[in-house]
């Protein structure tokens, strides 16, 4: 059986990437919506709302880089099955 | 002292535009790093040897590598220069802060414990990302903004500005912090202690170097990628 070459550097940025991207989302999220709130004094809505689109976008973050790999592994597959 | 980015006292003005030792410090590894290359370069051969070799080694494995984290060769080649840059300028920032004798001199701090450089590091390579995009995609770079529907603009536009965010508070954060740690364990136990906090931070300065430099590469490979 032909041993699967990794490509490193690639992997190596998508899991730096996605462990600071996720993190990064959820906290400008929460941050943002806190600092609207105080500007506009208005009771923790935009604390909220802020959140919320932090974790949709960490969701989004996680759901692309999951597509990708799938995507390159089949990639790597049918590159195999044609070698 | 730590100023926490803001100004302690002009060393010199150059017209309306003070001039402090962080930016000093600046110039000094800018140049340092200038030296180097012109040293390795000034002499060229078509058989290399000695510096001239080296760099020529780390330039092939550098183009090498960058090839193989973006995929597309000629973006690698186009942004390889700039992201090398980012790389060596950060290594040697992080590391002048263990200078022997740097900690005497008042007010001296690395560069890059300063949030202005990170930001204007991390600024440049949000700048970068878009004109990236834009050269390899047009216009079209804009329909990724509301990819895969106009719902998802307000997601995507976030993720955009997070992506600057995390490289500039993070090395900032390191490096702030670890200097602080090291002055604080300098001044409670003068000996040893601080020794082996010096040989983690060696460490600590390549890795987020490296860090800053494949996120940098990983964002303009995303950018100019096919998804776009």
């Amino acid at each position: 059986m032909a041993e699967k070459k990794q490509n490193w550097p690639k992997a190596l940025a998508n899991a730096i990437n996605l462990a600071t991207s996720v993190a990064a989302s959820v906290a400008l999220g929460i941050l943002g919506g806190g600092w609207l709130d105080k500007k506009f004094d208005t009771h923790m809505v935009f604390t909220v709302i802020g959140t919320l689109l932090g974790i949709a976008t960490a969701g989004k973050i996680m759901w692309e880089r999951l597509n990708d790999r799938r995507v390159s592994s089949v990639n790597e597959q049918k590159n195999e099955e044609r070698e | 002292m730590f100023t926490f980015g803001m100004l302690d006292g002009a060393l010199f003005h150059i017209g309306p535009i003070p001039v402090d030792h962080i930016i000093v410090t600046q110039w000094v590894i800018i140049a340092l790093i200038g030296l180097v290359a012109f040293m390795a370069t000034r002499d060229m051969q078509m058989v290399p040897r000695g510096l001239q070799n080296a760099f020529e080694a780390l330039i092939v494995w550098t183009y090498d590598f960058f090839t193989q984290l973006m995929d597309k060769e000629h973006i690698a080649k186009k942004y390889a220069p700039l992201l090398s840059t980012f790389f060596l300028f950060i290594i040697v920032s992080n590391y002048s802060g263990l200078i022997p004798g740097a900690g005497n001199i008042p007010g001296y701090q690395p560069p890059t414990a300063n949030w202005n450089t990170t930001l204007t590091l991390a600024l440049i390579t949000a700048i970068t990302v878009q004109i990236a995009g834009f050269s390899e995609h047009g216009v079209h770079y804009l329909g990724h903004f509301i990819s895969p529907s106009p719902l998802m603009l307000p997601l995507n536009l976030l993720e955009e500005i997070t992506h600057p965010l995390s490289l500039f508070l993070r090395l900032f954060g390191n490096i702030f912090g670890e200097e602080m740690i090291l002055a604080f364990m300098l001044y409670l136990v003068p000996f040893f202690v601080p020794a082996l906090l010096m040989g983690l931070s060696v460490l600590l300065a390549a890795i987020q170097a490296v860090v800053f430099t494949i996120l940098s590469a990983s964002y303009i490979a995303t950018a100019t990628g096919e998804g776009h």
